[in-house]
């Protein structure tokens, strides 16, 4: 019956709705982009004529120009894929922390044990550790990659328990009263209610995750983004240091957008 | 009515939770009855008296602290495929399909792919929500939503039903129709059921016993036997006798809840 309704109304009002939809973009995208537009525009005219120091800073056109010739020779390509590798594989280490956060969330007096060490590891700020993590793990890969986990694995873990924690205790009386046994309660009711929970927890994560390897890359590191901001900056090339820094930010936006639409095709009853 | 052989039976039930710490609650108090195969038992009783746990111990999600469950004269001590359960907030996972949600108690029992199409989708066309089965929860009303949590229940046959206030968050017209529908589905597929309402109208209308409760710790404190034949329509609501039936229900229910303004904690 709704359905049909619903076909129905949407039939009646698709022609003039589509006439419209030819010249007007929904202001959800045009308004962000005038917005930018202008400030990019004044930020440029700033640069045109004198007031902007190049020694200190830049500004966009000379960036994208910069860009573009890091682009070309393949340079941004390189330390791309070298802090990606650190990122992937210490990412992937601190998945662990979807079990460990499932078992803390399921049983109560794990968490009671463990919550406080959680709580002051995931408050304290870590980053303060990368020199520390350099001594112990040299000036390769590995630093980059233990920072990673350490940054990352601690919110994954959190929102897992709290996914966990908020699991409606309706569903788990239901699937008990139908027989669930106690892993089949994990599989069909724990682990889905926490799934956009834990979706957050990885977005969170990656935001902890990019910041670690640029920080440790800056401190110690031949090679990756981190490197060539630093490197660009002692180098007063100003250009391309907010080329670089335009690149992770494009990244980081991207990123967190996907994982955004990732959070409500899991969870569409909770947006 | 009364056959040899009672399909449920329990016997001096209590349940006291948080027992020996300082919040215990004794919530029910030797609960005995016996329950005949194709009855239809309605429990009813003021707000806290032991109904919920009274349902959610026969089906075993809670242990009694004392007694006995028997089913087919065999005892039981959790959850099993000879009863279901329907929800007052209806328990559907958010994250499955109408299909797969009615198919949740197969899938835990592990049956066939092809037994579970079959059964499930005997039960979608039974409720009525043939060409539904491919939306979530979020997406339907209360009152489908019900049909689905009744759906479940019903597809892994068990000869027990236990119904916790099922149409309490449905629409008066919906449930006027879905009451009807319940009967004759009681009826056609040979189901026992237990049947928790706060509506006396419902209980009157849908029961061939009602077990009366008392203020807790809940006991049943009488049994009224419904001398009204089935199939029952709307039209039944019109004899005499069913209003008779109404006043007795309404009578005692207004002495318990006295009892408890008296006692302070209504
Ligand atoms: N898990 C629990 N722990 C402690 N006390 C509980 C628990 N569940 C229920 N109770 C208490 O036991 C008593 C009976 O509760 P129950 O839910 O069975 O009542 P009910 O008759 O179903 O009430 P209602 O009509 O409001 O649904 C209440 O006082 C309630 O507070
Ligand atoms: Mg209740």
């Amino acid at each position: 019956m709704s359905e049909l309704s619903k076909a129905v109304t949407t039939g009646s009002t698709s022609i003039p709705a589509k006439k419209k939809r030819k010249s007007m973009i929904s202001p959800a995208v045009t308004y962000p982009v005038i917005t930018v537009v202008i400030i990019l525009g004044i930020w440029e005219i700033f640069g045109q004529i004198g007031m902007i120091d190049t020694f200190i800073f830049n500004w966009p056109s000379n960036i994208i120009a910069s860009i573009w010739q890091f682009m070309a020779n393949g340079a941004v390509f390189e330390h791309l894929l070298t802090s990606f590798i650190e990122l992937a594989i210490g990412f992937a280490l601190a998945l662990i922390g979807i079990p460990i956060g499932l078992a803390l969330g399921y049983w109560r007096k794990l968490d009671y044990a463990f919550d406080p060490i959680i709580i002051a590891l995931y408050t304290t700020p870590v980053i303060a550790l990368t020199p520390l993590f350099i001594l112990w793990f040299g000036l390769g890969l590995l630093s980059k990659i233990m920072m990673v986990f350490t940054m990352s694995i601690f919110p994954i873990l959190i929102n897992t328990t709290a996914g966990v924690k908020t699991t409606d205790t309706s569903l788990i009386k239901a699937a008990r009263s139908y027989g669930a046994t106690e892993l089949q309660l994990f599989k069909e009711v724990i682990f889905p209610s926490s799934m956009s929970y834990i979706v957050t927890g990885i977005r969170l994560a990656i935001g902890r995750a990019m910041i670690a390897v640029v920080v440790a890359e800056m401190l110690a590191s031949t090679q990756g983004i981190g490197y060539a901001i630093r490197h660009a900056s002692e180098l007063f090339k100003t250009g391309e240091y907010l080329g670089y820094v335009a690149v992770l930010m494009v990244i980081s936006v991207v990123l967190n957008q996907l994982l955004k639409v990732l959070e409500r095709k899991i969870a569409p009853w909770r947006f | 009515m009364a056959q040899a052989v009672p399909v449920l039976d329990f016997h001096q039930l209590n349940v006291i939770y948080n027992e020996g710490e300082p919040n215990q609650v004794h919530a029910l108090n030797n609960v005995s009855a016996k329950v005949y195969p194709g009855e239809f038992i309605s429990i009813i009783g003021p707000s806290g008296c032991g109904k919920s746990t009274l349902l959610h111990t026969l089906d075993g999600l809670n242990r009694p602290s004392a007694g006995k469950i028997y089913i087919d004269g065999v005892e039981v001590n959790g959850p099993g495929g000879d009863r279901a359960m329907v929800f007052q907030d209806f328990a559907l996972m958010p994250w499955h399909t109408v299909f797969d949600n009615i198919a949740f108690g197969l899938r835990l029992e592990r049956k066939s792919k092809s037994e579970i199409q079959e059964k499930v989708m005997h039960y979608i066309r039974m409720v009525g929500l043939d060409g539904f089965e491919s939306k979530y929860p979020h997406q339907l009303s209360g009152g489908m939503k019900q049909r689905v949590g009744i759906a479940r229940a019903f597809a892994v046959e068990p000869k027990i039903l236990l119904m916790d206030e099922p149409f309490s968050a449905i629409d008066e017209q919906t449930r006027e129709i879905m009451q009807e529908e319940v009967l004759k589905l009681m009826l056609h597929e040979k189901k026992t059921v237990i049947f928790i309402t706060h509506s006396i109208d419902e209980a009157v209308f849908l029961s061939n016993r009602i077990f009366l409760m008392s203020v807790r710790p809940g006991r049943i404190v009488e049994e009224l036997t419904i001398d009204i034949p089935y199939p029952r329509t709307l039209e039944t609501k019109l004899l005499p006798e069913y209003q008779d039936y109404k006043s007795q229900v309404w009578n005692h229910l207004k002495g318990e809840v006295k009892r408890q303004y008296q006692r302070g904690e209504a």
